[in-house]
């Protein structure tokens, strides 16, 4: 089991919550996975499929919960319009 | 039912049992059996958390709704985007963490084993009756207006959805996937056909204007109302804690998201089930709408459930019955020139005219409205055993009576398809917590992965026919949907307090927390029987009364410490 921060509040979340299951399982230095984007990124090279699998890019969280929350806002907004539109 | 009906229908279920049945091979750890190896994908996880909600219950009654009630059950979901964000903060990483099979595992890890036992047992006894009642819900409709037999296609439908679940996990999530889009593409078609089946001098715009002018375009109601079952303020507060529940707390739907392959995988799943959630019943509210037009046209029958209205001709009420189907037949034409007034006069722009004939468009619904309440009050006197309430039916008959051939067939195969998905989560659910939270952890503690396996699929075979059972006695039940949900707002705020104690509440000990469920749970019955207060809130008095139940016991207590972390604590 491992030891960081929940996931929850805490910096550690990204990492656990993205590619921890591949890169990070076994310590807490640098994933070799991470040191291998890395090292494509300097040399400006396309990134080798399994580097490609093993980083993918972990979502804006903060963004994500504010789309749904502004597609949410949106929907009721449009729905009280068209409930007064036809009323 | 027409020969490329049943081809259609038959073919359709053959191909998704069969694909069920070969995704499930070749599972033989407990990890692959219960969690799909946890190796899905968001877009299957999404669909599957969908095609669980999304029972036959949903596409048969929620239109019949739209129809008698108008589009404001939508409201209903308005809690569920914020839930899905809620959850995905705190509940799926610790869930992930702890690499749990059940969410009732993990209270156990947190409180201890008497907190596991009784919300694993408040989950098998209120998932139990309601997977019956997905299983019973279409096959009653369906037989009494295609004149099947009720008890096969009651063991049918079950017997079809055992093939799948014994599969495993991964088979039940993989054939969601399809299940959820022929559910779908099936309403879709219903839309388009009813919008097309308007006399053709009425436009989508009029259809519009008829719908709203009755009342069935309600979709946001701002008014503060704790008697009215559905109401922005219900929607937002209540609809929000009763998704916490089910998605957090319950098992069919934890299970579903428990099978990503990392928490990443496992929150996008739930945050695109928040964002499409509210547009797809908002789309099956309208097709309900567009149907509601469609009778405004054509005439419709007194009573929609045909079987009790061909009950109570052949009974002495028969002459009764015939005056109050001639005062149907009047009202109907009358409000039909009605409308077609007050369309003109909107056409033409005299909109004090339009008001005029919309008034009385109104006061002649009203009056038909009674006489179906007496038409009601006739088939329930002839048959007392009678289906009173035909919100069901109206969905089916406008498919059956209206729709071409061939279409008929792949509506039933929809509505077969979102019958099948909702309870094969609910039989996977069932047999995964009697599994891991009661014969793994009581019976037999030493089982291998192998013997869990095999009692898995026993477990399931058991509970479909429990549920096949509970399908067999159910009766009774008004509008479908909403008996579910009231049934499940009546355990789902107790158990969501007990979570919320063993994520944010880390002083609070297993004695403290059974102690405030009950307390909780007793709160929710007294309100249930001595108060009108709607069914959404329940879910708010269940944990709210439960959560400071359980804060005040403890402080009678011996103090704890957290077994394992809620949120953002470290393990111990």
């Amino acid at each position: 089991m491992r030891t960081r921060g929940s996931g929850v509040g805490s910096r550690g979340s990204s990492r656990e919550s993205g590619t921890g299951s591949r890169g990070s399982e076994t310590g807490n230095g640098p994933d070799a996975a991470d040191l291998l984007a890395t090292t494509d990124n300097l040399a400006g090279s396309a990134p080798t499929p399994d580097t490609r699998h093993a980083t993918p890019a972990e979502p804006n969280w903060p963004l994500l919960y504010t789309v749904v929350l502004a597609e949410l806002v949106t929907l009721i907004v449009a729905f009280y319009a068209f409930t007064k539109a036809f009323a | 039912m027409r020969p490329v009906d049943w081809i259609v229908l038959i073919g359709t279920l053959v191909t998704i049992v069969s694909y069920g049945v070969w995704k499930g091979r070749h599972r033989k750890n407990l990890d692959g059996y219960l969690l799909a190896g946890r190796q899905l994908q968001w877009p299957t996880i999404a669909l599957s958390i969908m095609a669980t909600q999304a029972s036959a219950i949903t596409f048969l009654s929620t239109p019949g709704q739209a129809y008698a009630d108008g589009m404001r059950f939508v409201q209903f979901y308005l809690g569920l985007p914020i839930a899905m964000i809620l959850l995905a903060i705190v509940a799926v990483p610790i869930y992930h963490r702890l690499k749990v099979y059940t969410a009732y595992e993990y209270l156990e890890t947190r409180f201890g084993p008497k907190t596991r036992v009784v919300t694993a047992s408040l989950f098998l006894a209120q998932r139990g009756v309601s997977t019956g009642l997905t299983v019973y819900a279409p096959a009653v409709i369906v037989s009494l207006l295609l004149g099947w037999n009720i008890h096969v296609t009651n063991i049918g439908i079950g017997l079809l959805v055992i093939a799948i679940t014994v599969g495993g996990t991964k088979a039940v999530s993989r054939t969601h996937v399809h299940q959820l889009l022929i559910a779908l593409a099936g309403m879709a078609v219903a839309l388009t056909i009813a919008i097309r089946s308007l006399p053709t001098d009425v436009s989508l715009f009029d259809a519009l204007h008829v719908a709203g002018k009755m009342g069935r375009l309600n979709v946001i109601d701002f008014s503060f109302d704790l008697k009215t079952p559905y109401n922005f303020w219900s929607g937002i507060i209540g609809g929000t804690l009763l998704m916490l529940s089910y998605f957090g707390c319950d098992q069919s739907q934890v299970q579903r998201y428990l099978t990503g392959e990392t928490v990443q995988q496992s929150r996008l799943g739930l945050l695109i089930n928040g964002m499409i959630k509210v547009p797809m019943q908002f789309f099956i509210l309208f097709v309900g709408a567009m149907v509601f037009v469609f009778f405004q046209f054509t005439a419709p029958p007194l009573f929609f459930n045909s079987a009790a209205q061909n009950k109570v001709v052949k009974t002495r009420f028969a002459s009764q019955y015939a005056a109050l189907e001639q005062t149907h037949a009047a009202t109907f034409a009358s409000k039909r020139n009605g409308m077609r007034e007050m369309l003109a006069a909107m056409h033409s722009g005299d909109n004090v005219r339009a008001a005029a004939a919309a008034f009385r468009v109104r006061a002649l619904q009203s009056i038909d409205a009674d006489t179906h309440k007496a038409a009601a009050a006739l088939i329930a006197k002839a048959d007392p055993a009678a289906d009173t309430n035909d919100t069901n039916y109206v969905f089916l008959s406008f498919v059956i009576g209206f729709f071409p051939a061939g279409v008929v067939g792949l509506l039933l195969a929809a509505i077969f398809c979102a019958a099948m998905s909702a309870t094969a989560s609910g039989l996977n659910a069932l047999s995964s917590t009697s599994v891991v939270d009661v014969y793994r952890r009581f019976i037999s503690c030493d089982a291998n992965d192998r013997d869990c396996v095999r009692m898995s699929k026993m477990l399931t075979v058991f509970w479909g026919l429990v549920s096949i059972g509970v399908g067999e006695f159910a009766s009774h039940v008004g509008s479908l949907i909403e008996a579910v949900n009231r049934f499940g707002s009546f355990f789902y705020g107790t158990i969501l307090g007990v979570f919320v104690l063993a994520f944010f509440f880390s002083k609070v000990g297993d004695v403290a927390a059974v102690s405030g469920a009950v307390v909780g749970q007793i709160a929710v019955a007294l309100c249930a029987i001595f108060t009108n207060t709607a069914y959404l809130w329940w879910n708010a008095v269940g944990c709210v009364v439960g959560v400071l139940a359980a804060l005040v016991i403890q402080t009678f207590l011996p103090g704890v410490g957290s077994r394992v972390s809620g949120v953002g604590e470290a393990e111990t």
